[in-house]
């Protein structure tokens, strides 16, 4: 049984959806969850020759605005006597999760699989396909909807 | 915790006079809300959505629909709300007010900061912190867990240091919960499966199924076998997994397979519950 679970979480935290699966599991066990989120590498906006929008900026914008969400989401955690920790990327979910998780040492990765529509759906594979491919940890995938609550 | 960090902003402040039917209206648009209801600028009462259905015509009358607005419309606030209502300041516990709710029977109290109403708290409200006090105090466990084994043995990456039994055996040990070890047999009859005889196959299929079944719980320690259910289905994997995980009535479906194989992706895709895939 594990005890040390990486929570990957996403930018409109849709992927809340499995902490409470999460909670379930490692409560019992008083477990160490560390919460990801993985958001796409800032841009530059430029209007002609002039500069709106730095990407640090964008991405320091970005942080601040998943970090109000994402204490919430720890709190609550911590609140069911979890060890908590959380942190925001920017990069690939795919590639980033699996190298959270191995330098944090986790021995399981949550998260909730969001499937792609109309024809993205046969161009890209989602990241819960290619977490589950790539990673030798145990996965625990939960849907965005139409699934029973925690 | 003390009521002001529970409790809600009102759906607002409605006058006694007014039609019973225009609150009610405010209220459907407010889920689990209530209304204080004031009488020339004093607290009067509070109603809440079953008060005002409470007052309205029984479900089973004589009245047409038609006749019904003409009814209701004659109603006033002041026909359906409860009056002399509970009333706890911001600095009250949730159980001195739940006591004072069960004591008189209302299911809304008002929050009064000195002359001012500051908000309501409701029995639903209330049971919320319930609900969290005992789950503290008792934390949440699976009950029923699934896994689906293959009698094959498995060339995946995870399986060769720790197979989905082991997982969902050390899970079920650690939530005492109980294990369903479903195994979907490819070209078993389906009507040996229901245990039915299927013609000159049957002996050797029911064979099979004895042997499928012996084979399973070999695979688990002695000391948990109390706790686990062999459950052998015929057809199609992915179906058979989903059948069994809502017959069981699984709150977590453990699985092995090739990583990213098609079967582990359909499951995750369609299950009625998350998916460990391991």
């Amino acid at each position: 049984m594990f005890r040390r679970m990486l929570v990957l979480l996403d930018a409109g935290l849709v992927g809340r959806r499995v902490v409470p699966w999460v909670r379930r599991l490692l409560v019992p066990v008083h477990g160490d969850v560390r919460l990801l989120v993985v958001l796409p590498p800032g841009r530059t906006v430029t209007a002609g020759s002039r500069t709106l929008i730095y990407a640090d900026q964008d991405e320091d914008a970005a942080r601040d605005a998943v970090g109000v969400a994402l204490a919430v989401v720890a709190a609550q955690l911590r609140d069911d006597g979890l060890a908590v920790s959380s942190e925001v990327r920017f990069g690939d979910p795919g590639v980033d999760a699996l190298e959270v998780a191995q330098a944090w040492g986790a021995e399981a990765i949550a998260l909730v699989d969001v499937p792609a529509h109309g024809a993205r759906r046969w161009l890209t594979r989602s990241v819960a396909d290619a977490i589950v491919q790539k990673t030798p940890l145990p996965v625990l995938v939960a849907r965005a909807s139409g699934q029973r609550a925690a | 915790m003390r009521i002001k960090m529970l409790m809600r902003c009102t759906s607002g402040t409605v006058e006694a006079r007014e039609s019973l039917a225009a609150a009610s209206m405010r209220l459907a648009s407010d889920s689990g809300g209530c209304l204080v209801v004031t009488d020339g600028g004093r607290l009067a009462g509070v109603l809440t959505p079953a008060d005002a259905r409470a007052a309205g015509p029984s479900t089973v009358p004589s009245l047409a629909v038609h006749e019904w607005p003409a009814f209701t419309s004659r109603l006033t606030v002041a026909d359906a709300m409860r009056r002399d209502p509970v009333v706890v300041p911001p600095d009250a516990t949730p159980g001195d007010a739940a006591h004072a709710l069960r004591t008189r029977g209302h299911r809304a109290a008002v929050v009064v900061d000195g002359s001012e109403v500051v908000g309501v708290v409701t029995t639903t409200d209330l049971l919320g912190t319930l609900v969290q006090r005992l789950e503290r105090e008792t934390p949440p466990r699976l009950s029923r867990l699934l896994v689906a084994v293959s009698l094959v043995a498995s060339t995946s990456r995870r399986c060769r240091s720790r197979t989905p039994l082991d997982l969902a055996l050390g899970i079920a040990r650690r939530h005492r919960a109980t294990l369903t070890l479903l195994h979907v047999m490819r070209g078993l009859s389906l009507r040996v499966a229901e245990g039915l005889p299927a013609g000159v196959d049957a002996d050797v299929q029911r064979w099979r199924l004895a042997e499928v079944r012996a084979a399973l719980i070999r695979r688990v320690p002695p000391e948990d076998r109390s706790v686990v259910r062999v459950d052998v289905r015929a057809g199609d994997v992915v179906e058979g997994v989903l059948n069994g995980a809502a017959t069981a009535g699984a709150e977590l479906i453990v699985m092995g397979g090739r990583p990213g194989a098609s079967l582990v992706r359909e499951t995750m895709r369609r299950a009625p519950c998350p998916v460990l895939a391991a």
